[in-house]
């Protein structure tokens, strides 16, 4: 588990990975990027870090740091990115046969054809030459004989951000080279993490980031990824949707009580409209209240009180270990969400669970809003979606009247 | 006595297949979770998709649960009730210790009784389901009817909101409404290609869309502003250097690298080609080569590929498309073979990235499609198969109103015509619909019938007998025959024994009948499913006959099920052997060798349904 120290470093980190995305300069069509999740195992999580755009590991540490990179007369870096396989094997597509006389070697053409595009490649200035598939080591060495940094073995999951980051269109054929399919970056260079070895490239405006994520545990990393993806998930929708509820069961509390208020005050003719009767509704309305409720106490783990109060709603966690007493105020200091304070007289009682009465609610009251620190809250989209699918399945599953199990 | 207890086990086997739907039938029952031993569930209500559903072993309970099907693919509506209808036959037949007596007896009460009754004294009883003039079917009425439909197949919640959907839906592929007829028709065949499933989201989300929605991703996408041009192709549109049988040589270092290049270059080409034609969006059925892929993207061209074959048959049917092929003649040419799209943009649902396509259409129909949103996959399953039932049904709405006032027009004698209008509208839940038939039956009774047949009785054979077998197809061709005969039949029917006579009297008026009939509907009119005629039929309708099954290519279904061999043979036999009016005791006769005809399914284990109560 993460400390408070730890989950403050992640949070920030995490925030400036997706600002990192949104972009700075928009045409037509907003398109956020993406963010990429390198993994270090074996250090400390505080030692996590962002950087702008993309980290490509080498394996070997032939690169002089610092790097000289060719660049052109605007001091960018021309990239080509090859998505087809340069390693001089001859992946035929064809399906008939193709007969070679004696003395012909197709593989020293396929060579040849590779040294004609590195000199292309050379001619045209490209400082950096990236492939998704492997590069043959003949045609490395002419590269880098003449100053171009060459990665290959860069893999189908690079391709996508590598081509939005620098404009470049991966190239399919090593037979006609478009010089309009090169792009650019602003710089290059080398990073070190851990034992591993990183080329970075920076481009000009930052839509891809890489966020290296380092956790001692490897198992736990799989599920910090995880937490760090969803993370990034809840800021997207809250750009949709810029709504957030507020958290730690106090919206639960709260609408089941604006639940229970309202459902005593429903005029006749709506339920006719609802083909229902107003003892059926109230049924199910308590029903569904309580099971908010629920949801509000499952926060509780360790075995202390939970608490309500008549007047805003909101949920409020007794610290266990001590006797039930009638002043309640003593006890709690903050509502689940921390937008309410203990100073006024709240009127608390019990949370009750499943098996109460059902309680007369008068309208609970918005907090007045105060600019308050950690505020604890809920992404809106996720919770409302998530609210209705539940009541759906919830609905689906009444609806079921029989089950047949054919065993043939 | 073998037939006794037959009917003793096919009451209990009908009684079963009840027991299974009755749980789920009318507005009040619920859904139906089908658990296989696979693991595999089904959640639903549509009594024809738990009847494919289940695998059932006696032949005999497959083949009731086929009948039902076949029904039910007809007319989108139905299953349950004939199923559970069916039960209480057979229990009661079975009660009523039935003998030698009780087979004429269930004839002549379906000949004198039933029919007469269905035609004659439901008729006072029955409303039109869409009040006032027809071909401007309100909103306000065809909601109600879909609500009314939809409410046997969804809970009560899900119900409002999905005929609301749905009425707006048809609302918007047909906004006029004389074109609705067509346009159900083609939403009833197409409905699986025109819409999409999220599950995850509430029902609330789900929403009609224009244009198309189309299943793969772009492989390459280049955001284009307004009105674009589409080309469809089927070929890879990279030249290859040899095929299979073909043989390329290589013969000088030169000449290889010349190849290569040449086909490098001849991508490239096309693609200008493309480009300098204003076309934007590549539509391929098969997968292309990368370099086409990245000559597109340098041309600005989207494409999209490995389109399914029924995707690629839609688009041709709303845009007229035919596929483009480069290498077939002159590549400078202009391209005519290209559709105008009003927009094509990716869309994103659920997790699901597909291809948004919005093509001007050149008939009826204008392209929309339907998201449906559920919790669960389980739940847009059902949804889009009372979706497809209600387009079924629609049909039928619809198809009623031609048939009444096309009747009306032939001036056929008042009597006559009014008998066979109001019979057609009391029997608007039994009409056959040739397209949906030759398309589903495929699907729905395939899996219920595995019957081996290795009778080949070539008698022409009652509608019934067909029914009971797999294609329906071969059904809708002999209700050509029973058609008009039913009329005539009941328009004075006493005994059995009189038909003939009459028949010989009114071969000729209600020959030009039929053939105006066949000409005139794509699909034919089921009258009555219970009808137990022996076909007979005028010489002059033979000619009809041997037109209606070369026409409704009755064959391609037949292979399928061996047990069809009547139909081909029926198909050889009109040819060879005009058939020819049978007296009374002709029919006798006829009714005897169907008897001995039983008696050895009964032996051999296959048994027909209603020749079983014999």
């Amino acid at each position: 588990m993460l400390n408070k120290p730890e989950v403050d470093h992640l949070t920030t980190l995490i925030l400036k990975a997706f600002m990192f995305t949104v972009p700075c300069h928009v045409e037509t069509n907003a398109v956020l990027g993406k963010c990429v999740i390198v993994p270090v195992k074996g250090r400390r999580v505080a030692d996590s870090t962002v950087l702008p755009g993309l980290l490509i590991e080498t394996p070997e540490i032939h690169l002089a740091n610092p790097l000289t990179v060719k660049r052109t007369c605007s001091n960018l870096v021309k990239v080509a990115l090859f998505c087809v396989s340069m390693a001089g094997d001859l992946s035929n597509p064809e399906e008939g046969t193709i007969t070679v006389h004696h003395g012909i070697s197709l593989e020293m053409l396929e060579l040849n054809q590779l040294l004609n595009i590195g000199k292309q490649l050379v001619s045209d200035e490209v400082g950096l030459v990236v492939c998704q598939k492997v590069i043959h080591p003949s045609l490395k060495q002419y590269l880098k004989e003449n100053h171009v940094i060459v990665l290959d073995r860069a893999g189908l999951c690079l391709m996508e951000p590598l081509s939005q980051m620098t404009g470049s269109k991966p190239i399919a054929s090593i037979h006609l080279l478009s010089p309009s399919c090169y792009g650019s970056l602003k710089d290059v260079s080398i990073e070190s993490f851990a034992s591993k070895h990183f080329v970075h490239l920076i481009p000009k405006d930052t839509v891809v980031c890489s966020l290296i994520l380092c956790n001692r545990n490897e198992t736990a990393w799989d599920e910090l990824k995880r937490a760090c993806e969803t993370a990034e998930h809840v800021l997207q929708l809250t750009i949709k949707e810029p709504l957030a509820l507020l958290g730690g069961g106090c919206t639960e509390t709260h609408l089941a009580s604006y639940i229970r208020h309202k459902s005593c005050s429903l005029s006749a003719s709506s339920f006719k409209d609802m083909d229902c009767s107003r003892t059926q509704y109230q049924l199910v309305a308590d029903g569904f209240c309580r099971s908010l409720e629920s949801v509000a106490c499952s926060l509780n783990h360790d075995g202390g009180e939970i608490l309500t109060d008549t007047v805003y709603g909101h949920c409020w966690f007794v610290p266990s270990g001590f006797p039930s007493v009638s002043n309640w105020s003593d006890l709690v200091s903050k509502c689940g969400c921390g937008i309410n304070g203990n100073t006024e007289n709240l009127n608390w009682r019990l949370l009750q669970g499943q098996f109460g009465s059902p309680v007369i609610q008068g309208c609970p009251e918005a907090p007045s809003v105060k600019v308050m620190d950690f505020l604890t809250l809920d992404c809106f989209v996720a919770k409302c979606s998530g609210l209705q699918v539940a009541l759906e399945t919830a609905n689906l599953i009444l609806d079921l009247s029989y089950v047949i199990e054919d065993q043939n | 006595m073998a037939a006794r207890s037959e009917l003793g086990r096919l009451a209990q086997e009908a009684a079963a297949l009840a027991g299974a739907v009755r749980g789920a039938l009318g507005p009040r029952g619920g859904r139906a979770l089908l658990v296989r031993p696979t693991g595999e569930a089904l959640l639903t209500r549509d009594g024809r998709r738990l009847l494919e559903a289940l695998s059932l072993e006696p032949p005999t309970a497959r083949m009731m649960a086929a009948c039902a099907c076949s029904h039910s693919a007809a007319t989108g509506d139905g299953a349950k009730t004939f199923v559970v209808l069916l039960a209480g036959v057979l229990s009661g037949l079975r009660a009523a210790a039935g003998g030698g007596g009780l087979r004429w007896a269930l004839r002549a009460f379906e000949a004198q009784v039933l029919e007469r009754a269905v035609a004659q004294g439901l008729r006072g009883h029955l409303l039109s389901a869409l009040p006032g003039r027809q071909a401007e079917a309100d909103g306000g009425a065809l909601e109600a009817v879909l609500e009314a439909y939809l409410g046997g197949r969804l809970g009560p919640g899900e119900r409002r909101r999905l005929a609301r959907l749905c009425c707006e839906y048809c609302r918007r592929c047909a906004p006029a409404a004389a074109s609705r007829p067509q346009v159900l028709r083609l939403l009833g065949r197409r409905f699986a290609e025109l819409h999409a499933a999220v599950a995850g989201l509430p029902v609330a989300s789900s929403r009609v869309l224009p244009g198309l929605v189309l299943r793969r991703d772009f492989a390459a996408y280049c955001p284009a502003g307004g009105d674009l041009r589409a080309v469809l192709v089927t070929e890879p549109l990279r030249p290859a250097l040899s095929a299979p049988g073909v043989e390329f040589v290589v013969d000088s270092e030169g000449g290889y690298q010349a190849s290569l290049r040449w086909i490098s270059r001849r991508t490239e080409a096309l693609m200008k080609h493309l480009q300098s034609n204003n076309v934007k969006l590549l539509l391929s059925s098969v997968k292309q080569e990368e370099v086409v892929i990245y000559h597109a993207k340098l041309y600005g061209v989207s494409v999209v590929e490995c389109l399914s074959s029924e995707e690629i048959a839609l688009i041709c049917e709303i845009t007229g498309l035919s596929p483009y092929t480069p290498f077939g003649g002159n590549t400078d040419r202009e391209i005519t073979e290209a559709a105008v799209a009003t927009f094509c943009q990716p869309l994103l649902l659920g997790s699901k990235r597909c291809v948004h396509v919005g093509f001007t259409s050149v008939c009826a129909f204008q392209p929309h499609c339907l998201i449906l949103c559920g919790p669960v996959d389980g739940v847009n399953e059902q949804h889009a198969a009372a979706l497809q039932g209600a387009f079924t049904m629609l049909q039928q709405l619809f198809k009623t109103v031609d048939q009444r006032e096309r009747c009306k027009a032939e001036g056929e004698s008042q009597n006559e015509a009014a008998d066979v209008c109001s019979w057609h509208s009391s029997a608007t839940e039994q009409q056959l619909v040739i397209e949906n038939i030759v398309c589903n039956s495929n699907q729905v009774s395939e899996r219920q019938l595995k019957m081996h047949r290795d009778e080949t009785e070539t008698q022409i054979v009652d509608p019934d007998l067909q029914r009971s077998e797999n294609s329906t197809g071969v059904q809708t061709n002999l209700q050509v025959l029973s058609n008009p005969l039913s009329h005539i039949k009941e328009l004075n029917v006493s005994t059995e024994g009189n038909d003939s006579s009459r028949d010989v009297q009114k071969p000729h008026a209600k020959c030009e009948h039929v053939g105006d009939m066949h000409e005139n509907y794509k699909s034919d009119s089921l009258v009555d499913n219970q009808k137990n005629y022996s076909t007979a039929a005028s010489a002059a309708q033979s000619a009809n006959i041997v037109t209606a099954c070369e026409r409704l290519d009755v064959g391609k279904d037949l292979e399928k099920t061996s047990c069809n061999i009547v139909p081909f043979k029926h198909k050889k036999s009109c040819a060879q052997r005009p058939i020819v009016l049978l007296s009374s005791e002709k029919k006798r006769k006829k009714k005897a060798d169907q008897l001995r005809f039983v008696e050895n399914q009964v032996v051999n284990g296959t048994n027909f349904l209603e020749k079983s109560i014999y």
